[in-house]
């Protein structure tokens, strides 16, 4: 392949440096295979692997100007195109070009948004916005001119109803990133956790995203008041479907273990077992009853656990007695309380006393699980005698459902080998 | 069928001399050789012979040739070209064979392929791929393949020649727009680059030198591998 050099001006204009023909192709590629946003989203992202050369940024805006005529009613069109003016001036923080490309992708969402007032269309303008903010980290000035500028449009995306509760989980990460303290977000905030205040996700984030702020002396006292508002409202939640219901559970129990975490991590035995001990009664006033239930018999154990975290074990046995036959009645407790009982480092193991636990905890979830009853056999083998075992034997042969029973035998046989 | 069998392996003989004569194997290495080689030349007189049976004769007589190759450069030798040519006849014959038999089934083309690029035996594969594209011209992902190779190869019109022979038996295909679009975008940087290196050329020499470079060989200056492996397709 053996050319004569051109003049340089030549060169400049020639059609296939420009990209004249992958424009040729992108047109008869969406006159022959149909005219959808997605497929023009493929040629956009292939184009990106070019966007060092000259010829990227006239392909580019081709295909943009296409988009923009046939996709306009597209959220990802207008965001594209707003993203695409930012690009240019990528890597010249502070300069003048970037603040007008800045001020030119604003006006692109001002116009989209004027189009298209969707919550998605909000969601991503505001998204750019923070995203721009963590940009101009280097300049406090333009920093902070860029958060007035959120905290301004948030305001607005409130007031127009259009704020999501994706974009509201996810402004946390941001805030957290740049430190900003709740005061400065509070009526955004305050809007967010009064429209989403029975869902368990936005407070779950909103709390975690206090615990990371808040730091003064003040701290525990706001988280506090804030989990147990949280709690109060999240009890109030009544849901029909199943599925909703299970997602829920699910994020509730996520809740209640950064509850008990924090509790345990940051307040003192007395305040703790305060709480522990309010929140092991059923609270009547909940909709959701099987809710209340859960949350009490996980802190029943919980109680128990942060006692002996304390190392108070004979006000470990006096919660025990106490709590255990006050509903809900749990295994989980039960077997709380044997695991601290029997516990190697516990040096004073009263045998009656978990003699009596087996026989509570029997007498409850006797018919169902061969484990307690091996347990128990193992423990009167170890501290009791082998007549008593026996009896345990026999007892769980009466007491055990034929299926439950025959595995009983099978594994108690084990024992002796 | 025993004596087509014979025939075969009496093709083989030559080979079979020259390692002998070169010391390459042993005389119970050799008969051992010859014994599975009957083996599976039996094995292809069956009618009822299956795509397995081929593949297993070609990956026998591939791996034995790298044996060949690494026994010739243990003993300080160079391989013997007749030998290499006569065993590469002979998995091409195999290969052949296996895609005639079963021209439906794409990997075993591709293997055909991946075998004659390995050996560096660009005319074989361009001849693969029209062959397998008069089989297969419905297939978008072949016609790319086809055309990754003739970018590759440096052979930018051959390629493009493939993407628009393409278009004619997949017009709706949109993965071919796609990679049909990436080409020409890696054309162009392509051209670019030759563009700056012309550029520094004019800038970088004087007068004198500029006659002696008035007309440059641009093959060279888009032989950069970096700039061939960004030549990156889906279909691979």
């Amino acid at each position: 392949l053996i050319v004569d050099f051109l003049p340089e001006s030549h060169l400049d204009d020639d059609k296939i440096l420009a990209g004249d023909v992958p424009k040729a192709i992108f047109r008869s590629a969406l006159t022959e295979c149909g005219n959808e946003a997605e497929f023009v989203d493929e040629f956009i992202q292939v184009l990106q692997d070019f966007s060092e050369y000259k010829f990227y940024r006239q392909i580019k805006t081709f295909m943009l100007d296409y988009l923009k005529e046939h996709f306009s009613d597209r959220e990802s069109t207008w965001k594209l195109l707003a993203l695409s003016v930012d690009n240019n001036s990528v890597k010249r923080i502070k300069s003048s070009n970037e603040a007008s490309s800045f001020d030119k992708s604003c006006k692109i969402f001002a116009e989209a948004l004027e189009q298209l007032p969707t919550e998605l269309m909000w969601q991503h303008f505001l998204m750019y916005l923070l995203d721009q903010v963590a940009e101009a980290s280097n300049d406090k000035e333009i920093q902070s001119k860029r958060m007035d500028l959120f905290v301004k449009q948030s305001n607005e995306c409130w007031s127009k109803a259009m704020f999501s509760k994706s974009l509201f989980l996810k402004q946390f990460d941001f805030f957290e990133k740049f430190q900003w303290s709740s005061s400065d977000v509070r009526s955004g905030v305050n809007l967010g956790l009064k429209k989403w205040e029975h869902d368990v996700e936005v407070w779950h984030r909103y709390i975690k995203y206090v615990m990371n702020i808040e730091h003064d002396s003040e701290a525990k006292v706001v988280i506090k008041t804030l989990f147990s508002k949280a709690l109060n409202r999240l009890l109030l939640v009544q849901l029909d479907s199943t599925s909703l219901r299970n997602q829920f559970d699910q994020n509730f129990a996520q809740f209640v273990n950064l509850y008990i975490d924090w509790i345990t991590e940051n307040l003192g035995k007395k305040e703790c077992t305060q709480i522990f001990e309010k929140l092991c009664v059923i609270n009547t006033s909940a909709k959701d009853l099987r809710l209340a239930r859960k949350l009490a018999a996980i802190c029943k154990s919980v109680l128990l656990k942060t006692l002996s975290k304390f190392g108070d074990h004979d006000r470990v046995r006096r919660a025990y007695e106490k709590y255990h036959m006050m509903n809900p009645i749990s295994q989980e407790f039960y077997s709380q309380m044997l695991d601290l009982e029997l516990d190697e480092s516990n040096a004073s193991l009263d045998v009656p006393f978990a003699r009596g636990v087996f026989n509570q905890m029997l007498a409850h979830f006797g018919q169902d699980d061969h484990q307690v009853w091996l347990r128990f056999a193992r423990f009167e083998m170890k501290h009791g005698s082998h007549v008593k075992a026996s009896d345990v034997y026999h007892m769980a042969k009466l007491r055990l459902s034929p299926k439950e029973s025959n595995l009983f035998v099978q594994e108690y046989q084990m024992i002796h080998v | 069928m025993a004596e087509l069998v014979q025939r075969n392996i009496e093709l083989l003989l030559p080979i079979f001399d020259e390692l002998k004569k070169d010391t390459v194997f042993e005389q119970d290495e050799l008969r051992q050789i010859v014994r599975i080689v009957q083996e599976h030349e039996y094995n292809l007189q069956r009618a009822d012979k299956d795509k397995e049976l081929f593949i297993a004769y070609i990956q026998y007589m591939q791996t034995l040739l790298l044996l060949i190759e690494k026994r010739y450069q243990k003993n300080g030798q160079r391989t013997n070209p007749d030998v290499r040519h006569q065993m590469i006849v002979k998995i091409k014959l195999l290969f052949r064979k296996a895609v005639y038999r079963h021209q439906g089934d794409l990997s075993l083309w591709f293997s055909f392929i991946n075998f004659a690029k390995r050996r560096s035996m660009q005319p074989l594969i361009g001849k693969l791929y029209n062959r397998m594209l008069q089989i297969h011209s419905d297939k978008p992902q072949i016609w790319i393949s086809a055309a990754k190779w003739a970018f590759e190869s440096n052979t930018i019109g051959v390629a493009r020649t493939y993407f628009q022979r393409a278009f004619r038996s997949n017009s709706k295909s949109k993965q071919l727009f796609v990679e049909y679009f990436r080409f020409e975008l890696l054309y162009i940087e392509l051209i670019s680059k030759r563009k700056e290196v012309l550029v520094k050329v004019d800038d970088s020499s004087d007068a004198s030198q500029r006659s002696m470079f008035g007309k440059v060989d641009l093959c060279q200056t888009c032989q950069s591998p970096e700039l061939i492996q960004n030549f990156v397709f889906n279909f691979d």
